[in-house]
């Protein structure tokens, strides 16, 4: 197929579901956590634009910051995300058509964006990012493997024959494909090397071809590693300075506490009850309530921390098989299951000697889930991404589909996608699945409250900081600003939470020093703090601090409340003295 | 078709016959038509037989493999029966011999068909796999395949100790009560009380041990366990001392402790603690529940840690005052967990854990004991606060979860 129709089909199908996705989707980050580190981006927790991305490498922000200049208005950090998926998927679209001939490829290429296309423009997220672009670029790189062999035997006899052009066609996609692994691992470094393994699997399968190809292959593996490995190293870097300290700090208390649940909770609570440390307290920690730089001192956290390891779930090796069957039985009610499974079909229909390969990729998948659930992490955004890495690396080893289909068929067959597509679209466009385990809901917790007039109180206020739990922090990503629109530098520098990663955040505790705010929780009680959905700190004060604190209602606009916390005595006193 | 039928038929013989053979009305264990394993061997079975027929080469490799095979079948057939029986929790017996009849039979089955390639069996057995899970999803009530080893892997991994419920034993020889107060039925108006929570004195699921621990309470008034909604030495000492508890249709609490219904009928209450009165917050909680004197062996850095043979000095000469009726609270501290002399918490050899705990538990509770015989007039209420805890898993496993023993002695 030539490679101008091959891409004008792939375009034409991967425009249409996006062109879906944009108007009938819901558009938001599917984490919170790309929403705010595209507010970090734009200075909105301080004062001036920050690259420093935390878990997308920073080479991503510098790249952007060109854009933000020329176009502060726009959330390029959104759109550039959008437009790697779009490549990605266009780019594994066009191999598919190249691979599977104009009619079965059009086919595959329109079935593969229908089944993900809700998945990664609804949901769209770092982590996933960094899967699709990943598996974008391994496929590229097999697929100039396999074409540069066909090159290679079609001129066999006329080997003299060597123009630039051909040159530069067979080496494109080995450029294309690792710089698009490249991005990939900068959008997520351990999405990325989780990719490796079906890399090398896929890369296994076609030795043969590789071989033909070796020089492209070694040179292409080598920038590959090289690259991302430099790169990697060059984002940690960033974060070794001391200003990062107690911020990396916080880090392992903060997961161990916050997000894992992997362990006796009771059994934790006693133990700290009868150490001396409170179990009140350590509830607070497990929800999110965790910035307060005395009695949660990073190093204090480790008292807590400790206690965790010994009652971890235990996971005995015989009950592994069924736990993976379990997780294996779940994964068929995702959508990029069953592409790898129609692949792995037809893999085994055109090209018989290459069966193993559905084992292999059955059981690297399997392997590396039980990786994840020995950890207690496994969750559907990973999930999917094996089942795509999977689904990709089968594409370079699919033959030539015999079955001959009517042009008719054909678009016949695209039509009625196209309908169904645009038909549930049309009326659950806003429902997708969640990144954490898979089952559908919209992305947005529903709730009667007017943001406007939230937002309102708060602007209206220049000299309050506003404290907030970290619930009512991640509600403010989906109404702040849509996502495709940038979140103006210092826009967040006033409401800081509780919990959540951006504590110990250099421009926070600046922010938070401007306002005379040394720790968050013992200072909520200044003047200028107001505190929005956090009411039930007053035992905690009493415990630690302060001999008796009251806590008054200021104002109350649908689910968000603003309080104000007093201290009794000292007014008490203060009244005496008049 | 028969390539495919007859493996298939010969697998869901081997898995349904044991299951009927010990099927019993009103039973409902959920099981699967084919044992996917059985289905897998089978196939390979016929692929090697037809292999051993047409080639010698790689001959001796082929028959071990063959042999393997026939033993795989018949191994796995039997951990299934194994499987089976273990639910019912009944013998082998007679059934021992189905595995054979029914992996016999399955053989002589598939004996004479032709075999499938070896790539189309790797497909087969792929298609099958995602067919069962998909059915699965669709229809939990009747799985297609039973996986055998992995039921029998399941079976035998490694299970937590059952530490909730009190075992039979010990309820036909101890009173056992679901309760959480035992104060309160147990004190006497007319005489001083002496109320005394063992630190970390869990039941153990050992009777003999338990036992062995009791023998220093020579005539016990009462032995028994009841139950604590934590293991938390605050719940023992607060919630146990609850005389009355009410909430009123407002959500407010009224709470009357014991130690203020004694001092109004003239009483000299006294809270004992011979460590410090910050730990854990006792000197706030303490204050409020109406004792009239509360000893800490360290207050506000002044003092210093008293261990649990000079408390029971100091009670001792406490209650040589005949003419003031007493009601005392003590909790002791000897055994309480981290023990001194270990540097880590959880990783510290559970036996040598286990020794020092037993020794500086036998000893408080002889003292105890010792001082109940010297003042056979006061009513003295002896409890554990919690199991232990803050210790090594292995060691804390030893011990019924949120049961602790009471003892009422004279």
């Amino acid at each position: 197929m030539p490679f101008r129709r091959a891409l004008t089909f792939s375009l034409i199908i991967n425009l249409f579901f996006l062109a879906l996705c944009l108007i009938f989707g819901d558009l938001k980050f599917g984490a919170v956590d790309d929403y705010f580190m595209a507010a970090r981006l734009t200075g909105a927790l301080g004062t001036d634009y920050n690259p420093h991305l935390i878990f997308v490498n920073a080479i991503y922000g510098y790249a952007l910051l060109p854009l933000y200049h020329l176009f502060p208005a726009i959330g390029w950090y959104y759109i550039v995300e959008m437009c790697s998926v779009f490549l990605s998927f266009t780019v594994i679209g066009y191999v598919l058509l190249q691979r599977c001939g104009e009619h079965w490829g059009a086919i595959l290429a329109t079935l593969f964006t229908a089944l993900f296309a809700s998945d990664f423009y609804l949901v769209v997220q770092f982590t996933q990012c960094a899967s699709i672009l990943s598996a974008a670029g391994m496929l590229l790189f097999a697929y100039g493997i396999i074409s540069k062999k066909k090159a290679l035997d079609s001129h066999a006899p006329n080997e003299a024959r060597i123009d630039i052009w051909s040159n530069l066609r067979t080496t494109a996609p080995f450029i294309l494909g690792t710089i698009l692994m490249l991005w990939g691992s900068v959008m997520r470094w351990q999405a990325f090397l989780m990719g490796m393994p079906f890399f090398c699997l896929g890369l296994l399968f076609i030795l043969r071809e590789c071989w033909s190809a070796k020089w492209h292959v070694i040179t292409g593996l080598i920038i590959l590693f090289a690259g991302a490995f430099g790169m990697h190293a060059f984002d940690q870097n960033i974060y070794k300075s001391p200003k990062y300290e107690t911020f990396n700090k916080f880090q392992g208390p903060r997961i161990t506490l916050g997000d894992n649940s992997n362990y006796n909770q009771n059994a934790v609570y006693e133990d700290a009850e009868e150490l001396g440390l409170s179990g009140k307290d350590y509830h607070m920690l497990t929800e999110w309530v965790l910035y307060d730089t005395d009695v949660f001192s990073v190093d204090s956290l480790k008292q807590y921390t400790d206690i965790i390891p010994p009652y971890r779930d235990r996971n005995p090796i015989q009950s592994i098989p069924r736990n993976i069957l379990k997780a294996l039985s779940h994964s068929l009610h995702a959508p990029l299951f069953w592409i790898w499974f129609i692949l792995c079909i037809i893999v085994y229909a055109t090209n018989p000697k290459k069966f193993l390969y559905l084992w292999a990729s059955l059981a690297l998948v399997l392997t590396l889930m039980a990786y994840l659930l020995a950890m207690g992490r496994l969750v559907y955004r990973v999930e999917s991404g094996f089942w795509l890495y999977a689904a990709v690396s089968a594409i370079p080893i699919l033959g030539n589909i015999k079955i001959s289909i009517q042009r008719r068929m054909v678009i016949a067959t695209l039509c009625i996608i196209a309908i169904l597509n645009t038909f549930s679209y049309a009326t659950s466009g806003e429902i997708v699945r969640d990144p954490g385990h898979g089952s559908k809901r919209t992305i947005a917790v529903k709730d009667s409250t007017d943001y406007t007039q939230v937002f309102n109180y708060i602007d209206s206020q220049p000299n309050k900081m506003f404290l907030l739990s970290m619930n009512a922090f991640m509600r403010f990503s989906h109404h702040r600003n849509p996502p495709y629109l940038a979140s103006p530098t210092g826009s967040f520098r006033r409401t800081v939470s509780f919990g959540y990663w951006t504590p110990y955040l250099p421009e926070v505790d600046e922010a938070l020093k401007e306002f005379g705010i040394t720790n968050p929780i013992k200072d909520v009680i200044k003047d200028n703090v107001i505190i929005l959905n956090k009411p039930n700190l007053v035992d905690f004060l009493q415990r630690h601090y302060y001999d008796s604190v009251a806590v008054d209602t200021l104002k109350s606009i649908g689910e968000m409340k603003f309080f104000k916390y007093r201290l009794v005595n000292s007014d008490a006193l203060q009244t005496e003295e008049k | 078709m028969k390539k495919l039928l007859y493996p298939l038929i010969a697998s869901a013989l081997i898995t349904i016959v044991p299951f009927l053979l010990t099927f019993e009305k009103g039973q409902d264990i959920i099981r699967g038509l084919f044992g996917f394993e059985y289905f897998a061997i089978l196939l390979f079975i016929v692929f090697i037989k037809n292999k051993l027929k047409k080639s010698s080469h790689a001959f001796a490799g082929m028959v071990t493999a063959f042999a393997l095979l026939i033993a795989a079948l018949f191994a796995i057939a039997w951990l299934d029966l194994q499987n089976l029986l273990s639910i019912k929790n009944w013998g082998t017996s007679w059934y021992g011999t189905i595995p054979f009849a029914t992996c016999g039979l399955a053989i002589a089955m598939v004996w004479k068909i032709k075999p499938f390639k070896f790539n189309a069996i790797c497909f087969i057995l792929f298609v099958a796999l995602i067919l069962h899970l998909e059915a699965n999803n669709q229809y939990a009530a009747q799985p297609l395949a039973q996986f055998p080893t992995i039921d029998y892997l399941e079976r035998t991994a490694p299970r937590p100790v059952q530490r909730s419920e009190i075992t039979n034993e010990f309820r036909n020889k101890f009173a056992v009560t679901d309760s959480v107060f035992i104060t309160r039925n147990y004190v006497d108006t007319t005489r001083s009380n002496v109320i005394i929570l063992v630190e970390s004195w869990g039941v153990p699921l050992d009777i003999q041990r338990f036992e062995e621990q009791l023998k220093v309470f020579n005539t016990p008034t009462v032995v028994g366990i009841h139950n604590r909604m934590y293991s938390r030495t605050k719940t023992a000492e607060r919630e146990d001392l609850i005389q009355t508890f009410k909430r009123d249709t407002t959500g407010h609490r009224d709470t009357t402790f014991l130690p203020q219904t004694f001092a109004n009928i003239g009483y000299k209450t006294t809270f004992l603690f011979g460590g410090d009165s910050l730990e854990q917050w006792r000197y706030k909680y303490i204050a409020n529940m109406g004792f009239n004197n509360s000893f800490y062996g360290k207050n506000s850095n002044i003092g210093h840690i008293l261990n649990d043979a000079q408390m029971i000095a100091g009670i001792d000469s406490t209650l040589t005052d005949s003419t003031q009726k007493h009601f005392i609270a003590w909790t002791t501290r000897d055994t309480k967990f981290p023990l001194p002399g270990f540097t880590s918490i959880y990783n510290s050899p559970a036996t040598t854990i286990d020794s020092a705990y037993t020794e500086r538990l036998a000893s408080t509770l002889k003292r105890i004991a010792n001082l109940a015989k010297k003042h056979p007039e006061t009513r003295f209420i002896v409890q554990g606060d919690h199991n232990p805890i803050l210790s090594p898993i292995k060691f804390q496993e030893l011990f019924y979860k949120r049961w602790v023993p009471f003892v009422i002695l004279n």
